[in-house]
């Protein structure tokens, strides 16, 4: 009954909801983990979950999760055979993935000649092209300003300006006119510089009101290629997906099938091996375009996994270890509707700037049909050293609709008190008549929530009563406690002696 | 025991007592006689007139958070030190507020330092960008709450300036 393990020991090279994830799966596989953590997450759920950790450095990512050298040192010394790297962090760092297979470890993901083949986006954009998948009308051939302003005029305004090297919506201008080029050009290059220390930039069509919908593909050591279906991810903040579904309401069946096609085409030109995404945008006439390859688990893969059933982190490891793909194509279906919510500690009535403090109390939701991928739970802090993403919300159910209605409830039934999260926010946009019909695309929130404001009616009683009943047995407490406590009033915790306090109600 | 809280612009005084092992509360006159169930720490199911109300109760300081029916209520509890301190402050003076969580670079005044409106008070970092703290009116500064290298919270107060008075 009981098979070899894939790997002995693979060390989790991230932190948070994903290194999490990634342990619970290999924990089931019976591969022993090695968390890292950074000073700041000493006390972090993924390095309690982990049967070792090892601190690599101080809180800033620059001293610790991106620290290759230190993270691969920590996986030879402590035996280890692979290393997942997650999302972020080393994840798409050609130069560590060729560290770590050089060094004789498995490095779970693609090869640093496909992650840089990809990672470029005039490269990646090139290279569609000629396998023959639509690209976006672009140019890329030249960073002289001149030549710039000739090819936007050909193109049409408006135009994008984009850094090669971008991600994340750095470094990314819209331009309306010819005469607001060159300052655009000059302030893109700028920011690409301080964010990615490369200042090439490249021009491309503005798709106005696109949606954003990509594909997950997989590839083997074998020369297999699958998609496994599409997200839609049309519901950003800034530049930034917030709520990600499976299937698209959008796409039919004819689409679906030339999409995935496509995006199935793009994995076989590259010879690309593990999982991947393939962006595309969709234009309101549906037509799509090649937007960006993404060379690496995504934060939103849930949606698939549950629409699929099949555990992406576990079908990447057995890629990883050189098995062929456990999956044909045509064994593959979308069953039922699945939606994805990011739970982050931020302020969508300020500009959805991360907010900082003390989880000082989470609950999260359980029920059929309902995933919380949580890396910060009760307890926890959230720094400004990390992305403030609490954890990932995925609701799964029989049809669109009825997944709509369970994320309703789940958002309702999931409490983070101590920082400002944007679950109102949330529950808002789940609630709000065009996200019901499915009409989405990447200007949804500033089309429809530009100003959201958190509702200011005055508490009801019942809330009153619950705070005032709770200092009451605070207090009571503290009185209690003062004897034997530094009195420290902020940081108490006043619940000790409440453990399984029960009184007055009929059971 | 009256307990105070500060509810928007209001403050509510809020009544409890304990009564054969159930509570009476009353809010602005209103009584509620309420059965607690805690198997929790902070997770209370209440019950009133036999309807259940679940919430959750967070604690920071004098920051009470109230989870209910999937709203989230920030209440704050008026404590005598608390009403002392806002009984002291003057219209034009006030307090110094971080508007968003980050590092504080540097910090340039210090208390009884005069200051005129528009001078830099305090040096914050926040998302790689910089942002000046400014003296909004010429005055005194108070108090300083935040050093260096620390690291505050959106709506932390950081330095206190009392404007100066003009005689006429």
């Amino acid at each position: 009954m009981t098979q070899k393990p894939l790997f002995k020991k693979i060390l989790i090279a991230n932190r948070g909801e994903i290194a999490v994830r990634i342990i619970r799966t290999c924990q089931e596989m019976g591969i022993a983990t090695v968390a890292v953590y950074s000073d700041a997450d000493a006390a972090a759920l993924h390095v309690s979950l982990a049967d070792e950790a090892v601190p690599i450095g101080a809180a800033p990512a620059t001293e610790s999760y991106l620290r290759g050298d230190k993270i691969l040192q920590a996986a030879q010394q402590l035996g280890c055979d692979a290393i997942h790297p997650g999302y972020g962090f080393l994840s798409e760092n050609a130069d560590f993935a060729d560290a770590v297979t050089a060094a004789g470890l498995t490095f779970i993901g693609p090869s640093g000649d496909a992650m840089r083949a990809m990672g470029s986006k005039t490269a990646a954009r090139a290279a569609m092209q000629s396998a023959g998948v639509p690209v976006v009308p672009g140019y890329q051939s030249s960073d002289s300003d001149a030549d710039l302003l000739a090819a936007a005029a050909e193109i049409g305004f408006p135009v994008l300006v984009k850094a090669s090297a971008g991600g994340g919506g750095k470094g990314m201008r819209v331009v309306q006119s010819a005469a607001e080029l060159p300052d655009a050009l000059a302030s893109a290059r700028r920011e690409a510089q301080n964010a990615f220390g490369d200042d090439r930039i490249y021009l491309e069509k503005y798709i106005v009101n696109p949606r954003h919908i990509e594909f997950q593909i997989f590839g083997d050591t074998h020369g297999n290629a699958i998609h496994l279906f599409e997200r839609e991810c049309s519901i950003q903040r800034r530049h930034q997906k917030i709520i990600e579904e499976s299937p698209s309401p959008f796409l039919d069946d004819d689409l679906r099938r030339r999409m995935g096609a496509a995006a199935v085409a793009a994995v076989r030109a590259v010879g690309y091996v593990n999982a991947g995404t393939i962006e595309f945008l969709v234009d309101a006439d549906r037509n799509f375009y090649f937007l960006e390859m993404n060379t690496r688990l995504q934060v939103e893969h849930p949606v698939t996994e549950l629409v699929t059933g099949v555990d992406l982190v576990k079908l990447q490891l057995r890629v990883a270890a050189g098995e062929p793909l456990s999956v044909v194509q045509k064994s593959l279906c979308q069953q039922g509707h699945a939606i994805e919510c990011r739970i982050y500690a931020e302020d969508p009535a300020n500009n959805f700037l991360p907010e900082i403090g003390k989880v000082v109390r989470a609950v999260e939701p359980v029920g059929p049909g309902v995933r919380v991928d949580a890396g910060v739970t009760t307890g926890d802090e959230i720094s400004l050293h990390y992305d403030p993403m609490i954890a990932k919300l995925i609701v799964w159910g029989e049809n669109r609709a009825e997944a709509v209605r369970k994320m309703d409830w789940a958002l309702r039934h999931y409490v983070v008190l101590g920082v400002t999260t944007n679950i109102p926010f949330l529950r808002d946009v789940v609630a709000h008549a065009a996200f019901r019909r499915g009409d989405l695309t990447t200007n949804f929130v500033p089309e429809h929530f530009a100003d959201w404001q958190l509702h200011t009616d005055t508490p009801p009683d019942v809330a009153l009563v619950a705070v005032a009943i709770s200092d009451m047995l605070a207090d009571a407490n503290r009185g209690a406690a003062a004897d034997d406590s530094a009195g420290d009033g902020d940081r108490f915790s006043p619940w000790a002696s409440l453990r399984g306090f029960r009184m007055g109600v009929a059971r | 025991m009256d307990y105070r809280y500060q509810v928007g612009d209001e403050i509510k005084t809020v009544t409890v007592e304990r009564k054969n092992g159930r509570f009476l509360v009353t809010v602005d006159g209103k009584s509620f006689d309420v059965g607690v169930a805690s198997s929790e720490p902070n997770l209370f199911n209440l019950e009133i007139d036999g309807r259940r109300w679940r919430t959750v109760v967070g604690h920071s300081g004098n920051r009470r958070c109230v989870a209910l029916n999937g709203d989230v209520w920030r209440i704050e509890r008026v404590t005598e030190t608390r009403r002392r301190r806002a009984g002291g402050s003057d219209a034009a003076s006030g307090g110094l507020e971080a508007a968003m969580p980050g590092q504080v670079l540097d910090v340039l005044v210090s208390v009884g330092d005069t200051v005129s409106a528009g001078d830099t008070l305090v040096l914050l970092e926040a998302m790689k960008m910089e942002l000046r703290i400014t003296a909004p009116v010429d005055g005194t500064v108070t108090a300083v709450y935040c050093a260096a290298g620390e690291t505050v919270n959106r709506g932390q107060l950081l330095v206190e300036v009392e404007a100066e008075t003009n005689s006429e």
